[in-house]
């Protein structure tokens, strides 16, 4: 290579990864919410899963617990009292740092402006009002009530409620609202447990749930809120919530990512230098698989405006091939004394595995998986960015290698490893076997995925959860003692206008009744609790009668009873008055409690020129979401769905799976063809994609036999697997019975399986699922890959040799 | 004319004062009453009510039992015009009917609670409690006594304007609420179904 040749060719990767470090440091966003990662939503529900995930209440709502440790009760009270301050305390910083758009600490006060409103239009709140509501013999029915009800020792204050409404409606509107509310203990109207010394509050952070990085400041703030007011040292603090388990899943991925990768990459420093013996030789392995990561980096971020966080650990996963190109060139560096000759020499081979590679994860890329499409569009492109480098930059960077023997090249030793391979009997058994092996694991995955695919792969995406059992425990306990609805399941209402879904709540209502009945649920929390839709309120007023009308009727209820008929002008005045009211709308409630309650329940967005509404309904104490999901199916109102999260979740997850699967097929095929293309070989070929396939059969079957199910992350892997495997077939039929060629074919598949094994068995031996799902899989490919590959070459030159 | 009312003045004053004598000679004799009620720790009581009432053209009757346990439930049982049971404790009230029951919480209900108050901290013998929430009166001596009672918040004002209590030794005769619109609660109780504690 000529002196200007290199200098071009070093200039110009110089300039390309200037470029994309800077794209990378200045201009690259990383995004954390699952959500984005998910597919745009083939369907209704999954839309609305989504924008559950990332908008709903559920997710941004922080339950905190403060209990005290000490085992006196003597001075219970005090104990008590600290906790009932500590807890005013808390509420109102937390309240006062702008972080939340609500804290209690106890019912919601009762709010005079709410009481005042729901009297004004209690005649068309009342759910009991019908054509008899206001017939002689109802209210002479209510007056009998009320004078039992004037023996209450409490008749001073009740009285004067009595003459303005001998109906009750009043009591049966305000009990319809307290429904929903939670049955917990207070002291002073702040909750408190007496019994676990505990007092609770729920906070509503103000960032969406998806916002990983907001709710953890939400976090710190509640922490830091709890030590500074801390008034005693047995005082504790226990937090919850569905934006806990997010960060605390967040946290757990990355800590021990990171603690993977520096040993991962401590090892792969070690073992090259012990490879090389050289410092330069160990940075010249690094550089393709850092430049590829950078370059896929810059490029994703620039095409998608930000590159989310899995697609950067996933990416780095299926990247790990890319290590094993500076390893071939290096190794046979040795022989040409040049990295150029070298590099012109592997090529041909190198290029082909990274084509049919490429291809493997390529398949990711036309989806519309966004999360999906990006990991396709990065590993692609870090993975011929390597190749590249590999290529040219490599060889401009270092003329030669000086050249050192090393344990793993001995020839004693790929000598053996070709003598084993090649006993006859040795060969049958291990080739049987596996064939076996995979033949029953190929019936078996065909049985399982028609018959009973839930055995066999895994789609609860909680069993993938990093989140500690412990956690959950907690979770569990809180929200049950708190009555805080459910976070994995719930109703959604989708209409033209607010007044639409209000009336799809209202038919609804006799559903869930019947579920509540049924025993399965326990309440429910919905925007038509509050507020009737206006048709219904204006049902109910076009029952009332005239005051005139009232007046004579209620006259003859009383004959008879002692009340004094002129008491009972307000009532007679209050039915007249809602006469002439105007419905009652969410903005007649703007500035009371309920107002609040209202907005997290209904939602108004504009798209463009339409304008639609969609409501939640709020389960709690749901047992079997399966009965419920039944009922509502079979009411039958449009656009009413109810939604499981988990099962939704799970149903995206089998849907990723389907379409990777259906896409592996293809991507199979092309493979071949392309191998047959490029090796002119049919034979060949198939000595090439035979251990692809069966290392790839064998590393899905190895976690099937520890027990475990396969999820996306074994596939993911999976196509890692496929890589590797390309890159090992590929050399080893390279070879054409030349000694030394052989020997270093031999030496570099041995150093670049030997550090893959142990980077991706020590991602095995880890705790969180989706790590050791990787590491299993790709650790097991990797052996799988490099003994078939050598089983197939070994059978051919058995052939050559027979011949 | 100004001489009158300088006279009336000095009158009412002299009258405040005796009243205030005789109020801390009277102290003493409140307090052993309250420690004699205090010794009850359990009573059940027939009573019988009436009530005078605007809205009502003639009086409503009623009967029933009022059970104490101390400290502080309160079981109201009406036996007549209708069945139904009050059981009041120090955060709550749950009216029973038939089948029915309702629970309304004190901590909702400050007025409510200042009012139950007027009778429980009487049978507790917590005169602590009861000054929390009214002036007292009290004359004669602990066998036979009168308490008035005159709520000091407002808002419960508003509602009741004075509870009179009187008995004889550790049991109550007659209890009567007089509401700020003039409505009047009679209620006698028939002891000798009282339970005596130690």
């Amino acid at each position: 290579m000529s002196v200007r040749k290199s200098l071009l060719i070093r200039s110009s990767w110089f300039i390309l990864l200037t470029l994309a470090v800077l794209q990378v440091f200045i201009n690259t966003q990383i995004q954390t919410d699952i959500a984005s990662f998910m597919p745009a939503g083939r369907n209704d529900e999954q839309r609305q899963l989504l924008e559950e995930l990332q908008q709903g209440a559920a997710a941004s709502l922080w339950l905190i617990a403060i209990s005290d440790d000490t085992e006196s009760s003597a001075d219970g009270i005090s104990d008590g009292n600290r906790i009932l301050r500590m807890s005013q305390e808390i509420a109102q910083s937390l309240r006062d740092s702008g972080q939340f758009t609500s804290v209690l600490n106890g019912p919601a006060a009762s709010d005079d402006k709410l009481s005042e409103k729901l009297f004004r239009y209690r005649y068309l709140l009342d759910e009991s009002i019908n054509k008899d509501s206001f017939s002689v013999a109802e209210l002479r029915h209510a007056f009998q009530q009320q004078l039992e009800e004037l023996t209450s020792p409490f008749s001073s204050f009740s009285k004067s409620l009595l003459v303005s409404d001998p109906t009750s409606a009043m009591q049966r509107v305000t009990d319809s609202l307290q429904v929903s509310q939670s049955r917990l203990e207070t002291v002073n109207g702040i909750w408190y447990s007496s019994k676990e010394k505990r007092a609770l509050l729920i906070a509503n952070s103000k960032q969406a749930g998806s916002n990983i990085d907001g709710q953890e400041n939400a976090y710190k703030l509640i922490q830091s809120t709890f030590q500074q007011s801390k008034n005693s040292v047995s005082l504790s603090l226990l937090v919850s919530g569905s934006p806990l388990f997010a960060v605390a899943a967040r946290d757990r991925i990355r800590m021990e990512s990171r603690r993977l990768s520096i040993a991962g990459g401590v090892f792969m420093l070690v073992f090259m230098f012990i490879v090389f013996r050289s410092g330069t030789a160990v940075l010249l392995t690094m550089l393709p698989l850092a430049g590829g990561l950078l370059i896929a980096t810059a490029l994703v971020s620039l095409a998608y405006g930000s590159i989310h966080g899995i697609t950067l650990a996933f990416g780095i996963t299926l990247l790990g091939v890319a290590i094993d190109y500076p390893v071939h060139l290096l190794m046979h560096a040795k022989k040409e004394k040049s990295l150029q000759q070298a590099a012109v020499r592997i090529w041909p081979v190198l290029r082909l595995g990274v084509i049919t590679t490429a291809l493997g994860y390529g398949a990711m890329v036309w989806t519309d998986f966004n999360g999906l499409s990006q990991l396709g569009v990065f590993s692609l492109t870090g993975l011929i960015m390597a190749a590249l480098i590999t290529r040219t930059l490599l060889p401009a960077l270092k003329k030669e290698l000086p050249s050192h023997r090393t344990v793993l090249e001995s020839a004693v030793l790929s000598a053996k490893i070709r003598t084993w391979m090649r006993l006859p009997g040795l060969v049958l058994i291990i080739f049987l076997l596996a064939s076996l092996a995979s033949l029953f694991g190929l019936s078996s995955l065909i049985e399982h995925e028609s018959f009973m695919p839930e055995e066999f792969w895994s789609h609860d995406i909680a069993a993938l959860s990093p989140v500690p059992a412990e956690l959950v425990q907690r979770d569990r306990m809180l929200r049950s003692s708190l009555g805080v609805p459910e976070t994995t399941s719930l109703i959604r209402i989708e209409g033209n206008n607010v007044e639409d879904v209000l009336r799809k709540e209202e038919q609804l209502k006799p559903v869930l009744t019947e579920a509540i009945q049924n025993g399965y649920l326990s309440g429910t929390q919905s925007a038509a609790d509050l507020l009737p839709s206006v048709v219904t309120q204006q049902s109910r007023q076009s029952l009332l009668p005239d005051r005139e009308s009232l007046s004579i009727r209620m006259q003859d209820a009383l004959h008879g009873l002692p009340f004094r008929a002129e008491s009972f002008e307000p009532f007679l005045d209050g039915v007249n008055q809602t006469n002439s009211l105007k419905p009652m709308t969410i903005e007649d409630l703007q500035g009371t409690s309920a107002a609040a309650v209202l907005q997290s329940l209904l939602s108004t967005r504009k798209d463009a020129a339409l304008i639609s509404s969609s409501g939640v309904i709020r389960l709690t104490g749901l047992t079997d979401s399966k009965a419920l999901a039944k009922l509502v199916d079979e009411a039958d109102i449009s656009q009413v769905a109810f939604i499981n999260l988990r099962s939704s979740t799970n149903e995206l997850m089998l849907e990723f799976r389907r379409e990777m699967l259906s896409r592996i097929a293809w991507v199979a095929a092309v493979i071949m063809l392309v191998l047959i293309v490029g090796l002119r070989d049919i034979r060949r070929s198939l000595a090439v994609i035979g251990p692809v396939i069966l290392a790839v059969l064998c590393a899905a079957m190895v976690p099937l036999w520890l027990g475990e199910s396969l999820n996306i992350f074994h596939l993911v892997s999976l196509l890692l697997v496929t890589g590797l495997g390309l890159d090992y077939a590929l050399f080893i039929n390279s070879i054409h019975h030349q000694q030394d060629e052989a020997e270093i074919v031999t030496t570099s598949l041995v150093i670049c399986s030997i550090s893959s094994f142990v980077v991706f068995a020590m991602l095995a031996l880890s705790r969180i699922p989706v790590l050791h799902a990787i590491g299993v899989t790709v650790a097991s490919g990797v052996v799988a890959a490099f003994v078939f590959s050598w089983l197939f070459a070994a059978t051919k030159e058995l052939e050559i040799i027979k011949q | 004319m100004i001489s009158g009312s300088v006279i009336n003045r000095l009158l009412l004053t002299g009258l405040l004062f005796i009243c205030f004598t005789v109020q801390i000679a009277r102290a003493g004799e409140l307090e052993s009453l309250m420690q004699l009620m205090a010794s009850v720790q359990h009573r059940i009581v027939h009573y019988k009510e009436e009530k005078q009432m605007e809205l009502l053209e003639i009086p409503l009757s009623s009967e029933g039992t009022l059970e104490y346990i101390a400290p502080n439930t309160l079981v109201r049982s009406v036996h007549r015009p209708s069945r139904v049971r009050y059981v009041i404790n120090s955060r709550q009230v749950i009216i029973e009917k038939g089948e029915k029951s309702r629970t309304l919480n004190l901590d909702d209900l400050p007025l409510v609670r200042a009012f139950v108050e007027s009778f429980r901290a009487m049978l507790a013998g917590d005169l602590t409690s009861l000054q929390a929430y009214y002036d007292i009166m009290f004359s004669g001596d602990r066998n036979q006594w009168q308490i008035t009672l005159y709520p000091t918040d407002k808002n419960l004002a508003a509602y009741v304007e004075k509870l009179q209590l009187s008995g004889t030794g550790d049991s109550i005769r007659l209890y009567i609420i007089e509401d700020s619109n003039g409505d009047l609660t009679r209620m006698t109780l028939y002891p000798g179904e009282a339970v005596v504690g130690e």
